[in-house]
């Protein structure tokens, strides 16, 4: 039963299109979630605080992101199993252990973090966090809950087009584009521990490891055909540049506003308000609403992934079609999720933004523990037949593996020394 | 003398002789770890065989024995005889526990469920056996090297802490690929005959895609057509995707009609055209005409399975008919009766069939008052019909009143009930 490639017949276009929009989602839907509330936090946060100086990183971080989602969306295709599945089948119970603490430990991270932006958004709009946190806690879980899940995606979808919102605002504010392609192509580094440290959170908050369970999941799910995958991976390709292209405004608009007044800015709440008198009110309640958008549409899929990637590994019964004396675990994880997360946003005076910006360190940190077990299996012959990586990818993302190894590391020998 | 004190059955996991060391018994040197353990399946429990040493990437077949087992638990290594080390050869009805058994997906039989599974256990006597699967939470901190201390702190605190184990016969495997070559999956259940397509289904629908194609290879077609007319669209359509075009069409020969239909239509062209290719020229046309009707008319919901009759034969003669039609037609329990032309003129139910004389042609005895409806009515149509008249059965004609199909309340249920519901909504204060 192992895969060959199959060779693809040339199809009348129509034909083509239809079959890509019944393919699509799994990574569109991914990407539009990476750009969460951690995200733009991140991103304004390296605006502000770097100028344009991070934006070397965003042409080969989209690569990265778009590899590494194409291996998983492969492994999807091919095998029909969720990661967690495989890791469990190949690795056995305690790496998938391992594995599946550290990936409860930073998404968790992430669902406090989408709380936090659900607060940011609403305190800029000023409405109060203990009024807006815990009424999004039950939104999103009833609206899970209630199975009107697959209706909530495509509202969300269609919300994330105000991802062009971003878009918008950069030429509002009317940024530099000839510095802009400059700083794309010129490599910069510094020896602050501030700006290494940056760097590893762009990365961990760009290709963070949720995205890779949470995409192999949905691919295995969808059942996509391995003679349409061709239609898949353009799905995955689409997602990582809109990731990456939205994500670029987000830091040129901060560094074009923000960096160039002195603004130093902790939350994406602070970088719209601070938006309002430089780049006009506006822009501030796009920025914000972007906010919410975001963090809302990841604080509807995260918990749920979560929990079904844990259950997943662990053999244990899962999935909204079953009842609750069925999946237990299952239903008390993903509650668990949620009604901590809200409570420990709605702890006062606790450093959100720390804790969110940290979160996406983590990410950083646990992504190469996910690449490595995730680049033996992709290699595997019995699984992938003929649809293993070819030597030029294993040693791009092998070394993308060690690369992010090594930042981190230069980051806590930096911290110390 | 020793021996007597020592009971001479005790149960043992996997999970106590997977990755232990062996040494050489004369040479004191290392040779390797232990990788599987290799099962007999064919008696009522499969019996072990011995266990598979690795070293590096060469693997070996060690025989072992009663004893060895119970040094692999109590001194947590093996001991290994040179001599009696033979090349790894699994014959046909061999099993690797661990490929097969070990952290994969396993129906469970009674419950009709799918489970993973987190250990096995044996019963080493002076045979071994495999006797159980573990599926349960201690399996799991077993594996995790904590279920001591755990259990120390449950029962400290009075929780219970319940062991999982599905008994052996209840247990069919579905893993489809190993490190030792492909799993054969011989050993099927006869449990798992007495199983009703409709929780088969529900399997098939939680099983993850090689497996489920696995389970499929090992029903046969009829049972198969069975079960995927059972199964969720999504999931049937998936299934079909992978299958060979041979047994797709084999299947789907075996499927109802509409059903069948269904199917097809869903698949892409490409595939659908290559297995309608492969399927008998009778049940082609039949299908492609299917194929053909609109969404939401009676021909789309029609099955083309029914018995017809030609007016001037007897009721005896029409009875034989049925008695010999039953086994492959569902809607046996009306009769459709045709003129000279082939044009129906009405049906007779088997009621008034048994009721009727003998020698009595089906022109004097079929019922006068005929209602069929043509291929493109609307199944809003077809339901108001069904839900005025109480039918069971409804005929659908062309224009020529040619007996095209015939619409059952039985197999058209899921495509009804929602203009149903729609009506008992309306009625309702």
């Amino acid at each position: 039963m192992r895969p060959e490639k199959l060779k693809s017949k040339v199809l009348p276009l129509w034909t083509r299109i239809t079959i890509f929009f019944a393919v699509m989602g799994p990574g569109i839907i991914t990407a539009n979630v990476d750009n969460d509330a951690g995200g733009i936090t991140t991103y304004s946060q390296a605006g502000a605080h770097f100028g344009l100086k991070t934006l070397w990183i965003f042409i080969p971080m989209m690569l990265a992101l778009i590899m590494v989602q194409e291996m998983v969306n492969r492994m999807g295709v091919v095998t029909g199993k969720g990661l967690s599945d495989l890791i469990r089948e190949r690795f056995g119970v305690r790496w998938t252990f391992y594995l599946m603490t550290a990936l409860l430990i930073t998404n968790f991270g992430n669902i406090i973090a989408e709380f936090s932006g659900v607060a940011a958004a609403g305190e800029i709009l000023g409405i109060p966090r203990w009024v807006t946190v815990p009424l999004a806690g039950v939104a999103v879980w009833g609206l899970v809950l209630a199975g009107t899940y697959a209706i909530v995606e495509k509202v969300f979808l269609v919300a994330a087009l105000f991802y062009v919102a971003y878009i918008i605002t950069g030429f509002r504010v009317g940024a530099d584009w000839g510095q802009v392609g400059q700083a794309l192509v010129t490599p910069a580094f510094e020896r602050d521990t501030a700006y290494i440290l940056m760097l590893i959170g762009l990365f961990g908050t760009t290709i963070a490891p949720w995205m890779q369970f949470y995409q192999q999941a949905s691919v295995a799910e969808k059942n996509i055909a391995l003679k349409d995958y061709r239609y898949s991976r353009l799905d995955t390709i689409l997602g990582g540049i809109v990731v990456c292209v939205v994500a670029l405004f987000i830091v040129v608009v901060c560094a074009q506003t923000l960096h160039q007044s002195g603004i130093r800015i902790e939350t994406a709440g602070q970088a719209a308000q601070a938006l309002a008198p430089l780049a006009g009110r506006f822009s501030a309640l796009l920025f914000a609403f972007g906010l919410l958008n975001a963090s809302l549409f990841a604080a509807s899929i995260l918990p749920l992934s979560t929990s079904y990637t844990l259950c997943e590994g662990f053999g244990w019964e899962s999935g909204l079609d079953k009842k609750f004396h069925e999946a237990r675990q299952f239903y008390i994880l993903y509650t668990a999720l949620i009604v901590v997360g809200v409570l420990i946003v709605l702890i006062p005076d606790l450093p959100l933004i720390r804790v969110m910006f940290l979160s996406q360190v983590l990410n950083g940190v646990i992504l190469p523990f996910i690449l490595f077990p995730m680049l033996i299996l992709v290699n595997e012959r019995r699984l992938m037949g003929d649809y293993v990586n070819s030597l030029v990818y294993n040693v791009i993302c092998w070394a993308l593996a060690a690369g992010l190894v090594a930042l981190s590391l230069i980051y806590i020998v930096a911290t110390f020394f | 003398m020793m021996r007597e004190s020592i009971p001479r059955e005790e149960f043992v996991y996997l999970s106590s002789i997977i990755g232990r060391r062996a040494r050489s018994r004369e040479l004191k040197t290392a040779m390797g770890t232990i990788y599987d353990v290799v099962a007999t399946a064919g008696e009522m429990y499969p019996r072990l065989r011995g266990i598979v040493l690795r070293h590096r990437k060469t693997f070996a077949f060690y025989p072992a024995s009663r004893d060895d087992y119970m040094e692999l638990v109590s001194r947590r290594g093996l001991t290994v005889d040179e001599r009696r080390i033979e090349p790894l050869e699994l014959g046909a009805n061999d099993i690797s526990l661990r490929d097969l058994l070990w952290d994969k997906q396993i129906v469970d039989v009674e419950g009709a469920k799918v489970e993973r599974v987190n250990d096995v256990h044996f019963l080493v006597g002076d045979k071994q056996w495999v006797i159980h699967v573990d599926v349960g939470f201690t399996g799991l901190l077993r594996r995790l090297g904590w279920l001591q201390p755990v259990h120390g702190l449950c029962s400290l605190l009075h929780i219970p802490l319940k062991e999982e184990l599905i008994a052996w016969k209840f247990v069919q495997p579905v893993s489809s690929e190993g490190a030792l070559g492909p799993v054969r999956l011989t050993i099927s259940s006869d449990y798992m005959k007495k199983l009703h397509p409709g929780d088969l289904a529900d399997i098939l629908e939680d099983l993850d895609k090689p497996e489920r194609q696995t389970m499929l290879e090992a029903m046969d077609d009829e049972t198969a057509a069975e079960v995927l007319e059972e199964t969720d669209e999504e999931t049937v359509k998936a299934i079909f995707e992978e299958l060979s075009t041979d047994r797709a069409a084999d299947i789907l020969e075996e499927m109802e009609p509409n059903k069948a239909a269904d199917v097809l239509a869903s698949l892409s062209q490409d595939t659908s055209d290559e297995i309608i290719e492969e399927i008998e020229q009778e049940a082609k046309e039949d299908l492609q005409e299917l194929i053909a009707y609109e969404e939401r008319t009676a021909g789309a919901v029609m099955t083309t399975d029914f018995i017809e009759i030609d007016s001037r034969a007897t009721c005896a003669e029409a009875l034989a008919a049925v008695r010999s039609a039953a086994e492959e037609i569902e809607a046996y329990y009306y009769v459709y009766v045709n003129d000279q032309d082939g044009r129906l003129i009405g049906a007779i139910s088997l009621r008034h069939l048994l009721q009727a004389q003998p020698e009595e042609t089906l022109s004097q005895a079929l019922q006068p008052r005929l209602i069929a409806i043509s291929p493109d009515t609307p199944i809003s149509e077809a339901a108001e019909l069904f839900r005025r008249y109480d039918f069971l059965i409804l005929p659908v004609v062309d224009e020529e009143k040619r007996l095209k199909g015939v619409i059952s309340l039985k197999h058209a249920f899921d495509e009804l009930l929602p203009y149903f519901y729609r009506h008992w909504k309306a009625e309702k204060p």
